[in-house]
């Protein structure tokens, strides 16, 4: 049973009075319970895919085809009162900058209190009771303390776990993770990436985890998508994408992995730099960084190969 | 400024509406001056002619009752004239020349000592001025001030050589104790200056020395640095925390250098959003000084002053209090578009 | 808090003494003496200056004039040079004249400048947005003395009531219609006073709310499901208002800087016109008080913004 599955999603924005594509017939699937992890380097576009999901990239954007279909409804189609009713409830996003995504000005109460008061009809007692519980829940100590203070008391680490609290308010199904831990030092990241694979094992929460860290992939997905310049390249189970790499991108930033095992190789780069929004090749995004280009690389978008069960890459050459 | 600061820039409308008046602007004033100047100015701008005042715009000079040199260029009055007979278009030229060089001379005052005081407290803020430094200021202004009054000249040679000792011998840690850090007493000195309400302040001082146009220039300038001095300190003081300027004090640079190649091309874009803004309030600064009557004083004509005299001919000529009114109004309106279109442009995080 | 409220009473003090030196030093900037140059009185004979000069001290060192002067001030002494009235009295009568002026226009400039810097800041490129960045633009730039003999012109030709004064000379009717001249003479210096301020002010709530609206905490209000209303004007109004908390302090001062102009076009008895005539007359005791009072009154001004913002913004704990 799917929970969210996004069809042929194309998404551009006007800049300088010209329309881009930011992202290019995207498809995936999250299923109830599962980890989707869309991989890509900054620009690539992922966040402006979990962004669209929910409806919310910035005002001079615009999705022009494709839909969103989650538990039967098509998010694309819905109006703003409708899609109101999803955000925050059915669907949460946790963002990137846990130092700027509270309100300075309200109480960490307030926060998530408002969360839960814009959805449900609630008593004034139950809602203190439940922010304690979830801020218990996301490993917040003293939280009867904890309540009553501002964003700015609170360390990094704190803060994106009271965001995760306002995520859990409304026991939604899928939660959208935008690089969570990116802001965060690496031990505190590891604390976070626990509480989700605990808080999803849980509550069968699905999540779309949204990332440019491999190490990060390989311990939370299950469903692996690789992005570049706005298409998916490559898309299968973490398994695959690790062990049976397919798209030249894709073995790139495998190989730009420090590996424990040779200490004394050099590590491997990717030459080039991702493409302009404004100034995209014609024909395979990555074909100027690409080692194995040919003609037809230059010349069209490749189309989706099977390899194997849900391993599929776009590539002319390989697979 | 590069090729993306002028692509954003031309496509703001009322920006470069504003700049094509501003050069509009300058050309009037350039040719104002050239042409009501000298001993006969082709446009005369104190040519009385009593049989001919309060004449209406556009219309034609008696040739009749007036003398050859009294007929104006083409024998009409463009804007009419006065309660004197004299042409409100050839004193409007000339009142434009002076809303010119008062705008932006007290601007560049103003922008010169914001720049370096504001510039001192953000590189040098955290020096501390220390009790030697105290006394060599309070010995040589009384070395001045014993010069002034002429019988205590000898005095002042002794107190050279009393400073020269003490410049020597600064050694015992008394004078060498800090009193006050640079940053905090120029900070001071600046809030000190911003507690004065400007224009009674401007108001005061004019009235009270003798009125010319240089001395509004001044006086204008004098007050209205503090805003230059705040944000160039503040841009200082973060600039000399980024990483360019630490590696360019790692490569031996000398300060001078830092200041003037490294860090002020940096700082300059907010000052000359600033500094354009603020020639559009000296113009309407001195405006409302020349028609409070201490402005330039006549016969010389200023805008405000052509709108002062004019007001008690408020409903009989209301040209008089008109065509001064709006061509302050446009000058002031097309510094401030251009000013704030300037913003705009500067400040990329209002791209998108 | 405790010790940020002593501390800075302690800088303003300090700042207060140099305001003092500056104010009472900007007058003796003028070559001469004050007693020299009195331009109005012709028959200042040699015998009466020397009076003069002793009776307001002007013979003494500047230092114990300094000291004087401000002795004089604060016990209620100091009189004006030129009807011989105690300053302070003189200033408080002129004071209350200038009070309503002064509260309706600040109460127009407040209550009509953030609603419209909100709604061209929400509708940003908009119908409304258009008209009200061009309307501020125009009356930032247009001269205030233009201005009123623009408004004056239109209103008596189109009306013809008398708007100069207080009052219509020479008018006396019943009560009712006597309030209703005051308020008539007063609309109009007051709206006239209004108009730069909304402009300004209106513009700094507009670019605010941009700012405000531009952060990353209004994303999260919009993904909790907050409904749009809610998201501008709770999660942004709130931002964006903490720095109008600053500028509510400052308004004190307008009490007297900004109305030289207007109330000498309108030959209202406020403040700002006797500062006029003070000036004109060479009456030094006035106008050094005034400038003086109307520095401390921006150092009080700032003082209470401090403290506002101290409750308002839970991030400044002092």
């Amino acid at each position: 049973m799917e929970l969210l599955s996004v069809r042929d999603l194309n998404v551009g924005f006007f800049i300088e009075e010209k329309f881009a594509l930011a992202v290019r017939d995207v498809s995936f699937s999250v299923k109830k319970g599962e980890t989707l992890c869309i991989v890509g380097e900054s620009g690539c576009g992922k966040t402006v895919t979990s962004l669209s999901i929910l409806r919310l990239i910035p005002p001079n954007g615009r999705i022009v085809k494709g839909n969103i279909h989650f538990k039967e409804k098509d998010l694309t189609r819905l109006s703003e009162e409708q899609m109101r009713d999803i955000r925050g409830k059915e669907i949460s996003m946790i963002f990137q900058e846990p130092l700027t995504s509270l309100n300075p000005v309200f109480t960490i109460k307030d926060q998530i209190a408002e969360a839960i008061i814009v959805h449900e009809n609630v008593l004034k007692q139950e809602i203190t009771d439940r922010c304690i519980t979830l801020l218990k829940e996301v490993g917040i100590p003293e939280p009867e303390k904890r309540l009553y203070d501002y964003p700015h008391q609170l360390s990094g680490g704190q803060r994106q776990r009271v965001m995760i609290a306002i995520a859990l308010a409304c026991n939604p199904s899928l939660i959208i993770a935008d690089e969570p831990t990116t802001a965060l030092d690496v031990t505190v990241q590891a604390q976070i990436l626990n509480l989700f694979k605990e808080l999803q094992e849980r509550y069968k929460i699905s999540l779309l985890y949204i990332t440019h860290d491999l190490s990060v992939v390989a311990q939370i997905a299950d469903k692996v998508c690789v992005m570049y310049s706005g298409i998916i390249v490559e898309e299968g189970s973490v398994e695959n994408i690790f062990y049976r790499p397919a798209h030249p991108y894709t073995r790139g930033l495998l190989d730009s992995l420090p590996k424990r095992a040779h200490k004394k190789q050099k590590l491997k780069s990717i030459p080039g730099v991702v493409p302009d929004l404004l100034s995209r090749p014609k024909g395979c995004p990555f074909y100027p960084r690409c080692s194995l280009t040919k003609q037809v690389c230059i010349e069209k978008i490749p189309n989706f190969k099977e390899l194997e069960d849900g391993h599929r890459v776009r590539c002319h050459i390989l697979g | 400024m590069n090729r993306g600061f002028w692509a954003i820039f031309k496509k703001d409308k009322l920006g470069m509406l504003g700049l094509f008046i501003f050069i509009l602007f300058f050309v009037i004033a350039i040719l104002g001056l050239i042409l009501t100047s000298g001993r006969h100015p082709l446009f005369d701008p104190s040519m009385i002619r009593l049989e001919e005042k309060l004449k209406p715009p556009l219309s034609h000079a008696n040739i009749n009752v007036l003398s050859p040199e009294q007929i104006p260029p083409f024998g009409i009055y463009i804007f009419g004239t006065d309660e004197l007979g004299r042409d409100v278009f050839s004193r409007m030229l000339q009142g434009a020349w002076v809303s010119l060089t008062v705008g932006f001379v007290a601007v560049g005052i103003s922008v010169a000592i914001g720049i370096v005081i504001g510039g001192i407290a953000g590189y040098f803020g955290h020096y501390y001025i220390k009790n030697y430094h105290m006394l060599l200021i309070c010995l040589f202004s009384l070395g001045i001030f014993s010069f002034v009054k002429r019988y205590w000249s000898a005095l002042f040679c002794t107190l050279i050589f009393l400073l020269l000792l003490l410049y020597v011998k600064t050694k015992s840690p008394f004078l060498k104790k800090g009193i006050i850090s640079v940053d905090t007493l120029i900070t001071g000195i600046i809030d000190v200056m911003l507690c004065f309400p400007s224009f009674f302040l401007i108001l005061t001082i004019v009235a009270f020395i003798p009125g010319s146009l240089y001395s509004i220039m001044v006086v204008i300038g004098l007050t209205s640095w503090m805003g230059t001095a705040r944000f160039v300190r503040a841009e200082f003081l973060s600039l000399r925390e980024q990483d360019f300027v630490l590696a360019a004090k790692a490569l031996g640079v000398s300060e001078f250098r830092i200041i003037f190649r490294h860090m002020m091309p940096n700082a300059i874009a907010p000052v000359l959003v600033s500094a354009t803004l603020g020639i559009a309030s000296a113009i309407l600064t001195e405006a409302g000084l020349s028609f409070l009557g201490f402005g330039v004083p006549p016969p010389h004509a200023t805008w405000g002053n052509i709108l002062a005299d004019g007001k008690q001919y408020l409903f009989d000529a209301p040209w008089l209090t008109f065509a001064p009114g709006i061509a302050i109004l446009v000058v002031v309106l097309s510094f401030n578009l251009f000013g704030e279109a300037l913003r705009d442009a500067l400040n990329p995080r209002l791209r998108y | 808090m405790f010790p940020f409220i002593v501390r800075s009473i302690i800088q303003k003090t300090i700042t207060l003494f140099f305001i003092s030196i500056i104010s009472f030093s900007v007058i003796h900037l003028a070559p001469g003496e004050p007693s020299q140059i009195n331009p109005m009185n012709p028959r200042f004979t040699p015998e009466l200056i020397k009076r003069f000069r002793s009776q307001f001290h002007l013979d003494k060192p500047l230092y114990m004039q300094y000291l004087i002067f401000y002795k004089d001030l604060f016990s209620g002494k100091l009189c004006s040079w030129k009807d011989g009235r105690p300053v302070l009295r003189k200033i408080w009568e002129r004071f209350l004249n200038s009070l309503p002026l002064f509260i309706v226009g600040t109460l127009l400039t407040w209550t009509l400048s953030f609603p419209i810097g909100i709604h061209s800041a929400i509708k940003r490129g908009g119908v409304f947005d258009k008209t009200a960045t061009f309307f501020a633009y125009f009356f930032i730039s247009i001269p205030g003395f233009f201005f009123a003999y623009v408004l004056i012109i239109f209103v008596v030709n189109t009306f013809h009531v008398p708007v100069i004064g207080m009052k219509t000379f020479g008018f006396s009717s019943d009560s009712l219609h006597m309030i209703m001249d005051r308020i008539w003479h007063m609309l109009i210096p007051s709206v006239l006073s209004a108009t730069g301020g909304i402009a300004i002010l209106s513009r700094y709530v507009r670019s605010q709310m941009l700012e405000v609206e531009a952060q990353d905490y209004i994303r999260t209000a919009r993904a909790k499901g907050v409904p749009e209303d809610e998201v501008h004007y709770k999660h942004a109004l709130r931002n964006a208002l903490l720095p109008f908390i600053t500028m509510f302090g400052l308004v004190i001062p307008g009490l007297i800087g900004g109305s030289v102009i207007i109330e000498s076009i309108f030959s209202w008895p406020g403040i700002g016109r006797m500062a006029y005539e003070a000036i004109l007359s060479r009456d030094y005791p006035v106008v050094i008080t005034l400038n003086f009072i109307s520095a401390v009154l921006v150092l009080i001004g700032t003082f209470i913004s401090d403290l506002l913002y101290m409750v308002a913004d839970p991030r400044i704990r002092l």
